[in-house]
């Protein structure tokens, strides 16, 4: 315990200062009168007995001193000192201060509000309990199984203490009559909380009980966050009846607050067991089919059970499913297992991809901001090497001077630091409040918090270290004698550090605006490609009918009555409707071959994604019809199947055959006669706009009977006024209907441009901060060499140098060093354009327009900086020059 | 040989640390107890004494307290800290070893 006993002493010595003063000074006092009265006691007289006593103690100044010296304060008391000097400096230099403080709150700021970023989103964990133990469960590349498979892995395995499956999906929610609110959530299977181990924050959950029969238990349990929005936090939830898709449902609990299910970025509202599948998806019976595969599976591993051996097990079973039911779980493939969060892995590589790019791209101006930095503090540590030769002179150890200049720099980097905080918490509430729009709950709600924290103090010290200790370093290196003559030092060496620092800031700005224009101009494309259908002058407006408990005849007279109208609105072209709209997140894939060809194996089978679509669709959607016909009013459920393909599926099943008239069968039966193409359509994007061609099937709706409906309408009106026409004509027909992604097919993108938009907002505004650090980097290079050399530029106007002449000597250094710096970046760029090309589109990475853009960019930005400064020197007024000093 | 003895380097703490131990005492005090123990023959340099006094208090051997003087004087009175008193143990058996060798190397040679 002796530490603490220190510990005290220091602190009691540093905030009771005054106290310890007067301890010491009454210390001395006591000394000398008792020295004093022995010393009278001794016989002495009182005159001599003093002097003799202070003679005996000796110089009680420097005693006291040495006492001091032990208080373990003496460190801070020089931070102390070096702040207050530090403050005094950088004061007295307001723009240099406030330059360098916004550099680095712009740098630490950016940097910060990424790491909240990804530590939000890759590195946190569901909130459940011991979340490390939890799996998901992938079969290649699927993350989906089917629930009779499930049961068979949940009730087999040896390696998970439980296994779990879930549905993610939304419904219509009506809490009160003529109230619908669209809600996603979960059917859960009965083993779901117990597993994840989460407690009810009201009423209970669900256990395996109430899962066992198929439609037995209508309960449901919410989210915190719907029990207060929609409920206003109803204290007496417990046992109020609900409607989801018009079924009869009993609220039995709330979820805790922050629980909305094991996803990151997807929330869930509510979670029902997955025996009232049925009830919520009429028609849609998956729980008998172990074909199709609806439900994600996560699980949690039993202690010591190391993932490959859980693998193991679980392909063991696979294998013995597969021998009871060919075609299922093809030998090659196996599980594997992955931490969950983002549909499992799913989403986990590309977002992993744009973390990775964010933050090297934070790095990279972080970098810049320092190097910046360091450039503007060799300058002025150039300006200051006569004080620093004065103080070396004086006897200032170099230890001690170098002390000093990193408090400076501390400083700076502690004000940056602090305001740079403020910037990423500012950023992360703007990212928080901005909704996509679309209607799945995203979570896009970032907390920096003390982990946050740490980086950014960590990020603070670092940058000190990178941008200060250079310069620091290099002031103290300074020669007394010149430096007290005020002789520019360095005067013929070729390369400074300066020098080295204005290329690398150049080079790495150039960098940034290329990637940032490379990227601007690849959304653009993506804005104007061809995505197989015309998104102007278009609307669109979802509904899943099925909820409604609208089915077979029913649906498709109201469906049929929908198109009437809504070609009939005023401004309407064509009107018609498709399952699920191309570029949205619900897909579905089947597997397809010629009927003139054996059943294909496993390795050679093809897949396409399947649409259904009524008459009109194709024209609403403004899609190109290439060959054959378009779905007719006749192609209804029981005439003869036929379907529309895109250019791409007839090129892949047919090659250069006439496919019109051909058949294809989406099933692995010998047996079946086929589907009947007759008609091809163009090519577009189905999934994501950077994809390759990819083979898709369009079938009558009457002929699939699916249930999900987006109506398309080709409009004259403008948009909101269009959208709001649908809106109004769709509820007309039926006030009850739960309406989503209303609005402009534009807004339909949304989603699919997200990531290149994402990139081009982030890169932006990087390249744009890169390009206003290069500029004030190279402002205060140029103005700071002019201010050193005014009084030889002053020596040569008056010995008769043109102002050209002047700017010459001064820009073809500047112009030398940018021209290095361009060249740089340009091929470090060239050589990591690879990197780009996977978030590009219809541009190539070494696009040679936006390289020259982005050189012309920087020469002009170059120019700009150093405009000023220069006309500064031409305007150097000789005679007044020579004669200052 | 006029001149008092020189503290041995490094014992002026152990001659601190050894004359509190009995009871609190002051600085003035103690200077004046080992000069009279020793009769005379050791003199503690004044100048040292209180920087080692607190250098001994910062590094926590030693703990002081204030009290009031006969003559209403505030007085520093130092007494040992529990680490304090192992750590008299260990130099005084330091002390004792080092002067038995030293005695014998003497005696012997």
């Amino acid at each position: 315990m002796r530490w603490l006993a220190t510990l005290r002493n220091t602190l009691r010595s540093l905030f009771l200062r005054r106290q310890a003063e007067a301890d010491l000074e009454d210390e001395f006092r006591d000394h000398v009168e008792r020295e004093v009265e022995s010393n009278i006691r001794a016989g002495m007289r009182p005159a001599e007995a003093r002097s003799a006593a202070l003679r005996l103690i000796g110089p009680i100044p420097v005693q006291q001193e040495e006492c001091r010296d032990w208080r373990g304060t003496a460190f801070f008391e020089t931070c102390a000192r070096d702040v207050r000097y530090a403050i005094h400096t950088l004061r007295r230099t307001p723009l240099f201060s406030l330059a360098a403080i916004l550099t680095l709150a712009l740098g630490i700021g950016a940097n910060t509000t990424v790491f909240t970023f990804v530590e939000n989103i890759l590195l946190r964990q569901p909130p459940v309990r011991a979340p490390e133990q939890l799996a998901f469960l992938h079969w290649g590349e699927d993350v989906s199984l089917s629930y009779p498979n499930y049961i068979e892995f949940r009730d087999r395995n040896r390696a998970f203490s439980g296994l779990i499956a879930c549905r993610y999906q939304p419904v219509s929610m009506s809490i009160q009559a003529r109230e619908n609110y669209l809600v996603w959530g979960y059917d859960a299977t009965g083993n779901y909380f117990e597993t994840l181990g989460v407690k009810p924050w009201l009423g209970r959950f669900f256990g395996p009980a109430e899962d066992d029969k198929p439609g037995a238990n209508p309960v449901v349990v919410i989210s915190h966050r719907l029990w207060q929005s929609r409920f206003v936090g109803d204290p007496n939830v417990v046992g109020r009846k609900v409607k989801i898709n018009g079924y009869p449902f009993t609220v039995i609990g709330v979820a805790p607050p922050h629980f909305r299910g094991t996803e990151l970025i997807v929330a869930a509202d509510y979670w029902v067991p997955m025996s009232m599948e049925l009830q919520i998806e009429p028609g849609h019976d998956f729980l008998h089919s172990r074909y199709s595969s609806n439900i994600w599976t996560m699980g949690r591993l039993k202690p010591g059970i190391a993932r490959a051996q859980a693998e193991a097990n679980l392909d063991q079973i696979a294998q013995e499913i597969a021998g009871r039911y060919p075609n299922l779980f093809d030998p090659k493939i196996g599980f594997h297992l992955s931490p969950p969060g983002l549909i499992g892995k799913a989403l986990r590589r590309p977002i992993n991809g744009f973390g990775v790019a964010l933050m090297s791209i934070g790095s990279i101006v972080l970098l810049l901001a320092c190097v910046n930095l360091a450039g503007m503090l060799l300058a002025r540590a150039a300006g200051r090497r006569r004080e620093i030769g004065i103080r070396l002179a004086l006897g200032a150890s170099k230890g001690r001077l170098l002390r000093q200049l990193m408090t400076e720099s501390m400083l700076l980097a502690a004000s940056g630091g602090l305001l740079g905080l403020g910037i990423a918490f500012g950023a992360c509430r703007l990212f928080s409040s901005w909704r996509l729009n679309i209607d799945i709950p995203f979570e896009t709600a970032l907390q920096p918090d003390a982990l946050v924290l740490c980086f950014t103090i960590a990020a603070a010290l670092s940058t000190t270290l990178v941008f200060g200790l250079m310069p620091a370093l290099q002031a103290i290196r300074t020669d007394l004698i010149p430096s007290l003559k005020d002789a520019p030092a360095n005067r013929f060496r070729r390369w400074s550090v300066r020098d080295v620092i204005v290329i690398a800031q150049i080079a790495l700005s150039v960098i940034l605006v290329i990637c940032s224009l490379l990227v601007v101009r690849s959304l653009q494309n993506a804005l104007s490609m061809n995505l197989g259908f015309e998104p102007p002058n278009a609307v669109s407006a979802s509904l899943d009918l099925s909820l409604q408990g609208y089915d077979g005849k029913r649906r498709f007279s109201f469906e049929a009555e929908l198109i009437a109208r809504a070609s009939a609105l005023p401004g309407s072209q064509w009107a018609g409707i498709i399952n699920n709209f191309p570029l949205r997140i619900a897909q579905d894939n089947e597997t397809v071959s010629r009927t003139d060809r054996p059943v294909p194996k496993p390795s050679e089978r093809r897949s396409a994604i399947v649409y259904s679509i009524s008459p009109g669709y194709l024209r609403a959607a403004g899609t190109r019809l290439l060959l054959g016909r378009d779905i007719g009013s006749h192609d209804r459920e029981g005439a003869s199947a036929v379907a529309i393909v895109n250019q791409a599926f007839a090129d892949v099943l047919f090659q250069k055959e006439n496919p019109l008239g051909k058949r294809f069968r989406m099933s692995l039966s010998a047996a079946d006669p086929g589907i009947e193409i007759v008609g091809v359509v163009e090519t577009g994007k189905y999934q994501s706009i950077g994809e390759d061609p990819r083979p898709v099937v369009f079938r009558p709706i009457e002929q699939t009977g699916r249930k999900e409906a987006t109506l398309v309408v080709r409009t004259a009106l403008p948009a909101p006024q269009a959208t709001e026409l649908l809106r109004k004509t769709i509820l007309d027909l039926d006030p009850e209907l739960t309406l989503f992604n209303v609005g402009s097919l534009k807004d339909q993108l949304a989603l699919a441009l997200f990531p290149a938009r994402a990139a081009a907002i982030v890169l932006g505004i990087f390249g744009f901060l890169a390009m206003v650090l290069a500029a004030t980097g190279l402002f205060a290079v140029v103005a700071n060499s002019v201010a050193r050399r005014t009084r030889e530029i002053g020596i040569r106007m008056a010995l008769g140098g043109r102002p050209g002449q002047v700017l010459s000597s001064i820009l073809k250094r500047t112009l030398a060093l940018g021209t290095i710096g361009v060249a740089i970046g340009a091929f470090v760029t060239l050589g990591a354009g690879r990197l780009l090309s996977a978030i590009l589109y219809g541009v190539s990475p070494r696009d040679p327009v936006t390289y020259a853009t982005a050189i012309l960019l920087m020469a002009v930005v170059a120019l700009l900086a150093c405009w000023n400064p220069a006309a500064r020197a031409v305007h150097i007024d000789p005679a007044r020059t020579l004669r200052e000093d | 040989l006029g001149k008092p003895t020189d503290l041995v380097q490094g014992t002026l703490d152990l001659l601190i640390l050894k004359t509190i131990s009995l009871e609190p005492t002051n600085g003035w005090a103690i200077a004046k107890r080992i000069v009279q123990v020793s009769g005379d023959v050791l003199r503690v340099q004044q100048g040292s004494l209180y920087p080692a006094l607190h250098r001994l208090e910062h590094q926590g051997w030693i703990k002081s307290e204030w009290s009031e003087s006969e003559n209403h004087r505030r007085v520093k009175l130092y007494s040992l800290t529990a680490a304090g008193r192992k750590r008299l143990q260990s130099e005084l058996d330091n002390w004792y070893r080092l002067s038995n060798a030293i005695g014998l190397v003497i005696e012997m040679v």
